[in-house]
């Protein structure tokens, strides 16, 4: 790889900066996250994600987030594959950041909003049935226009009985396979450069394209920062002390995921640098004494 | 019923026998050609596209250990053709539909098998379309089934050669790719004095050889797919380009 100048992150809203959404439309979002963190002086939902973090470290690159709440692998491959057509487009310094999901996100060409929607959907247990319980539509969750709104309600139901008449666990799970499979090869023949954020619904990868995080001793390694930050009581509503319930990681977990991105890189020789020591025995200590928000303040990370 | 006399007249002048639908279709033209030794399987079926081969070609490539002895003839289908799972059917079911001239969707139908669907999966089929046609009535938008289809064949014909897949295209390819795939062999080249893609298709070459079962009967049926001749030509050109860049015992 040439001098790494761009790079696209994509995914859900864990790639995003879930939960962070201090722009939104939403008065009460706005208001809690704003009281729990407005000392950091973010303006948007991205200025909280990994990727800013990354853009800081890495000072000449260009860090696009392209992550959004609710939306997944359809947007992934369509945005991937749009960038990589354009004219002009330079695989040698660019670089995909790429956070696969799973079920449960079903993205529609939208004519009225002329935008793609998604739809959100859990099975009840034993897989078979869409739940009626937790379904939702959403063109961009938390900075829709009350016109936007009154859509999205209106449109609920039809759109829960189509995917109830239409997905089925076991058919979408060999969908997702596939179409994983068919994205990687298309990056992987085209020579195109990326790392999985979190990793593909698969049989088979490329290990060698993960990002762990967790030193395997003090913390178990995982794949993904989101699951990191759940098995460990590292989400939002444990930096907040229960005060913002939210499941998304924590601001902590994005600043240190940028820098094991940074060392990832170094380790690949895509950057010439000195690697950031990630202090896990201080952040063990910390979290043994439930003062995760006393981290956060203390900047230490 | 007068279509349906037609259909029955034209078939029993034929003398090719047996008279099944597999012998009569270019696959089972080629079968014979191999003088039944190599192994062709005909996985076409009427009204399906794109989303069943991809899913069809995916599971064959995935459970095969020797690859190297299989080939794919793909005829990538155009727009019109969607697959979706029923979860009445319990079955995947292709919804084929018109595009207006304003580049709109017009209408479309639901079958699971089409002319073979019973009584009881008509029911099903009927019931399922109302929410179907109301859907896409509502989103489906050209621009973006027409990206999607192009990127879907992309992807896939990506994943043929990442898994050193043997294939040919003999129909429906794009201009993407159109230029990796001449070099590699994996297009026959139907008809030379055609122009950009259209020298690739077997469609065009059948159209253009006057063999659609249309131009065969006068125009008695319209039926746009190829006569039994049209397959005859059809299977002996990709027999011939066969012989030509692949080895056989």
């Amino acid at each position: 790889m040439n001098k790494l100048k761009k790079i696209y992150c994509l995914g859900t809203s864990h790639t995003a900066g879930g939960g962070f959404e201090i722009d939104s439309t939403w008065d009460y979002r706005r208001k809690i996250i704003t009281e729990n963190y407005g000392f950091l002086n973010k303006k948007t939902q991205k200025d909280f994600a990994y990727s800013k973090h990354l853009e800081e470290l890495l000072k000449n690159v260009e860090v696009i987030n392209l992550g959004k709440n609710g939306f997944g692998n359809e947007k992934m491959y369509r945005e991937a594959y749009k960038i990589i057509e354009e004219y002009g487009f330079d695989n040698d310094s660019t670089l995909f950041l790429i956070e696969f999901s799973e079920h449960g996100r079903k993205e529609i060409f939208h004519n009225e909003f002329k935008d793609y929607i998604v739809l959100n959907y859990y099975y009840e247990d034993g897989k078979d049935t869409i739940s009626n319980d937790i379904f939702s539509n959403a063109l961009s969750y938390f900075y829709h226009t009350d016109r936007q709104i009154q859509t999205i309600k209106s449109e609920e139901s039809f759109f829960l009985e189509y995917c109830k008449k239409t997905l089925n666990f076991n058919v979408v799970s060999e969908d997702i396979k596939r179409n994983n499979d068919f994205f990687l090869s298309y990056l992987n023949q085209n020579n195109i450069h990326y790392l999985f954020t979190s990793t593909p619904l698969l049989s088979n990868y490329d290990v060698n394209k993960t990002i762990e995080i967790g030193d395997g001793h003090l913390f178990d390694a995982h794949l993904s920062y989101s699951s990191f930050s759940q098995r460990y009581n590292m989400t939002i509503t444990d930096e907040t002390d229960g005060i913002y319930e939210d499941g998304h990681p924590s601001y902590l977990i994005h600043r240190i995921y940028s820098k094991i991105i940074y060392n990832k890189l170094i380790d690949l020789k895509i950057i010439d640098s000195d690697k950031i020591h990630i202090d896990y025995k201080l952040l063990k200590e910390y979290l043994s004494k439930n003062n995760l928000n006393k981290l956060l303040k203390s900047n230490i990370f | 019923m007068e279509e349906e006399k037609y259909y029955h007249e034209y078939y029993n002048s034929l003398n090719e026998f047996p008279k099944t639908m597999f012998n009569y279709s270019y696959p089972g033209q080629l079968k014979k050609l191999f003088n039944n030794n190599v192994q062709i399987e005909n996985l076409g079926k009427c009204g399906y596209g794109n989303d069943r081969t991809s899913r069809l070609i995916f599971d064959l490539v995935e459970n095969e250990v020797d690859l190297s002895q299989y080939l794919f003839l793909i005829e990538f289908a155009y727009m019109g053709r969607e697959e979706l799972y029923s979860n009445t059917l319990n079955s995947y079911v292709v919804h084929n539909y018109h595009i207006n001239d304003d580049l709109s969707y017009d209408r479309g139908t639901l079958a699971k098998n089409h002319k073979y669907d019973t009584d009881s999966e008509n029911m099903l089929l009927n019931e399922l379309s109302k929410i179907i046609v109301s859907y896409n009535k509502n989103f489906w938008n050209y621009e973006n089934e027409h990206t999607k289809n192009v990127r879907n064949i992309i992807f896939l014909v990506n994943y043929l050669i990442r898994n050193n897949v043997n294939f040919l295209v003999v129909e429906g390819i794009h201009n993407n790719l159109m230029d990796y795939l001449i070099k590699n062999n994996n297009l026959l080249e139907f008809s030379p004095h055609l122009l950009d893609g259209d020298k690739y298709s077997m469609n065009h070459y059948i159209e253009d050889n006057k063999l659609k079962i249309s131009d065969v009967t006068n125009g008695i049926i319209e039926d746009y797919h190829a006569s039994l001749e049209g397959n005859k030509l059809i299977a002996s050109k990709i027999h011939e380009h066969l012989l030509n860049f692949y080895r056989f015992e």
